[in-house]
């Protein structure tokens, strides 16, 4: 063998790797808007943070063509000044159909380790997505058997394949409904924020929240009010997840919200983790989402039946709502399939104000008004584009290509 | 010395080839599916009941002979509507009463059958087989890769959606399974699969195809203007108790809906 070639061939094929090395297309570190003491989320592997995959997401987000009819984007149930939930009990999908649940905050949907009120499935974002997009019992966005139409408007879009080639740099056709899926899950993901009046006064800052706040706080982790048991930790909630979670944490509770003619059963269609596992003692499980923004976030609970913080604790209070009359009547204080930590309490006047003002401390304005968390569709481009005339996905032909 | 080895493992390889020609002769046999109420062909356009919705997947296809030996059959690969493993059946035009429906249609399903064989029945599963239920819709292969068939509240696909239109009122069936454990794409087991398994009487040169009789499938349902009938598999669901003893689920009687056509 021809000893020169040899290694004149091997330093070119080292500094060649060496070139490509420097040359991939990784993703950066993204840098979370956390502080250093606060766990980072879990990220799929399949799909790490990038700024451009967010931006990207953010559009998609607040684009009203993602839905059959152009007439809502995921905004319509995910408003951001209410925590990115919209202040109906239950919403009303892009063709009409009312859902059986209440929309649920996004905000630090990125810690949740099962999305949706009653779900033992569903652990990301990526996944929880999909039904509101492709569901249809109910319908929400309707864009189910309509992948076609979708993509031929993100591909024609004048703004979409500058911003999928960004997101997407490896990628020589990056314009799918996988790519998108993931932009938006990553711009839902990024919604992270712990910068309420309480969290500044965890940090240290003694003036940040009242008296009565304080001593709320003290009740709300207290054996005799037992809030804490479901909606407590970092995030106030039950079956939350980070990066550094070792074990999977994952409840469902039912709190004794119908007890339909005694027999424990719960409004049809709306039975809970029930529905998915078909054993009765699941009966009205459901997840004990975050408390944080709940000031924001009314009305309460899965179908949203109670309007006001007040009406909550009464209901906590009680052990259990009793519906007198109609075709939920019963005590949910006598169900059997109630949980256990919600057996009542005896509390002042005052100490309810004083949950309430604590509740209250964990409203996080920053997050409910943060500008790179806002539509980019209003601030910058006219909505001209969205109305494009006769350009409907419901007028498209649906079909898979 | 060579040559002989030579000759040796000529003679080898060409006895492995006959004996794996002979058993991977198989011939392409198509399977038309079509619908019917009450003897009637029904479609998206036919007068009341028409169909609202009809889209199923099939698959898991076996031929037995007179002797009780079972032989797989696959499926060819058209990449649209059937994988070797799964193809889909849809028979709703998307025009009519399918108002949720699209245009494509697809009637035929193609098997491989083994050539110069006796079989007395051919057996399949409307469903999808486990190992490819619970996998990202959005990566997947076709058929899997239709939005409108994956149910992703259920983390799986729905087998079969099936609906009716009345004139006054639409009643449907989702089919999939439920009760399942783990998480979305990387589920253990589901506790009901809700496959439904059908065993049919078959010789290929007597039968055209399989007929879905929807009257038989909703036989226990009661139509009524105001009373919209319909099932999502769900555990608990007690409308479900109607239909679903007609597909053999929940029961030890075999399904009542599905039947061969002759030629």
């Amino acid at each position: 063998m021809n000893r020169p070639l040899l290694t004149g061939g091997l330093a070119v094929a080292v500094l060649g790797a060496i070139v490509l090395f420097m040359l991939r297309q990784g993703p950066q570190d993204y840098v979370w808007n956390l502080s250093d003491d606060l766990p980072r989320p879990s990220v799929p592997a399949n799909n790490p943070m990038t700024d451009e995959k967010v931006e990207l997401g953010r559009w998609l987000f607040y684009d009203t063509r993602l839905s059959v009819n152009r007439s809502m984007s995921c905004e319509a149930c995910h408003i951001q000044a209410l925590a990115f939930t919209d202040g109906q009990a239950r919403p009303v999908g892009a063709t009409g159909d009312l859902h059986p649940r209440s929309s649920m905050s996004l905000i630090n949907a990125a810690f949740a380790a099962r999305l949706n009120w009653a779900d033992p499935l569903t652990a990301t974002l990526e996944d929880q997505m999909l039904t509101p997009l492709f569901g249809d019992n109910p319908i929400e966005m309707g864009l189910g058997g309509r992948e076609g139409a979708l993509l031929s408007m993100l591909q024609e879009d004048s703004r979409y394949p500058q911003l999928f080639n960004e997101a997407f740099p490896t990628q020589d056709e990056p314009i799918s409904t996988l790519n998108m899926v993931r932009a938006i899950g990553s711009f839902v993901r990024s919604l992270v924020s712990f910068r309420s009046p309480y969290d500044r006064y965890l940090a240290g800052d003694d003036t940040a929240i009242s008296a009565s706040a304080k001593q709320g706080e003290q009740l709300f982790f207290d054996e005799r009010f037992e809030c804490f048991h479901c909606h407590g930790g970092f995030n106030f909630a039950d079956s939350s997840t980070h990066e550094s979670t070792r074990v999977e944490r994952i409840a469902f509770h039912n709190t004794g919200l119908y007890n339909i003619q005694n027999s424990g059963a719960y409004p049809e269609g709306n039975e809970g983790l029930a529905e998915h596992t078909g054993e009765r003692r699941d009966i009205g499980r459901f997840k004990a989402p975050s408390l944080r923004n709940v000031a924001v976030t009314a009305p309460y609970m899965h179908d949203g039946s109670m309007q006001t913080l007040e009406d909550v604790l009464a209901h906590y209070a009680r052990g259990g709502r009793l519906i007198e009359e109609g075709a939920h009547a019963g005590d949910g204080n006598t169900s059997p399939y109630k949980s256990e930590f919600v057996r009542g309490f005896e509390a002042s006047d005052e100490e309810i104000a004083a949950l309430i003002a604590f509740l209250e401390s964990l409203t996080d304005e920053e997050a409910l008004t943060d500008r790179r968390w806002s539509s980019p569709w209003t601030s910058r481009i006219s909505r001209r584009e969205t109305r494009r005339e006769g350009e409907s996905l419901s007028h498209a032909t649906p079909g898979k290509d | 010395m060579r040559a002989k080895l030579f000759h040796m493992r000529l003679t080898a390889f060409s006895i492995l080839i006959l004996v794996l020609s002979g058993c991977s002769e198989r011939q392409s046999v198509e399977l038309v599916f079509s619908a019917s109420f009450g003897e009637q062909p029904v479609s998206c356009t036919s007068s009341a009941p028409s169909l609202n919705d009809l889209r199923f997947f099939v698959s898991e296809f076996s031929a037995i002979d007179a002797d009780g030996k079972r032989v797989s059959l696959g499926l060819s690969d058209d990449d649209e509507f059937q994988s070797p493993a799964v193809a889909l059946v849809d028979l709703e035009s998307g025009d009519g009463s399918c108002t949720n429906g699209t245009p494509e249609l697809n009637a035929d399903v193609t098997i491989q059958l083994p050539k110069d064989a006796d079989f007395q029945s051919l057996e399949f599963s409307v469903g999808v087989p486990f190992a490819s239920n619970h996998q990202d819709p959005l990566s997947a292969a076709a058929p899997l890769d239709d939005s409108a068939m994956h149910w992703h509240w259920r983390s799986g696909y729905k087998f079969m959606r099936a609906g009716l239109d009345t004139g006054e009122a639409v009643s449907w069936l989702h089919l999939g399974s439920t009760g399942c454990v783990g998480q979305t794409r990387a589920i253990q087991s589901c506790k009901n699969p809700n496959r439904v398994t059908v065993t049919l009487p078959y010789q290929a040169a007597l039968v055209r195809g399989v007929d879905v009789q929807l009257d038989q499938l909703f036989l226990e349902v009661e139509f009524s203007a105001d009373r919209q009938f319909d099932c999502s598999s769900g555990p608990l669901e007690e409308s479900c108790l109607a239909v679903f003893p007609a597909l053999g689920l929940g029961v030890n009687t075999p399904q009542a809906v599905f039947r061969v056509t002759p030629e």
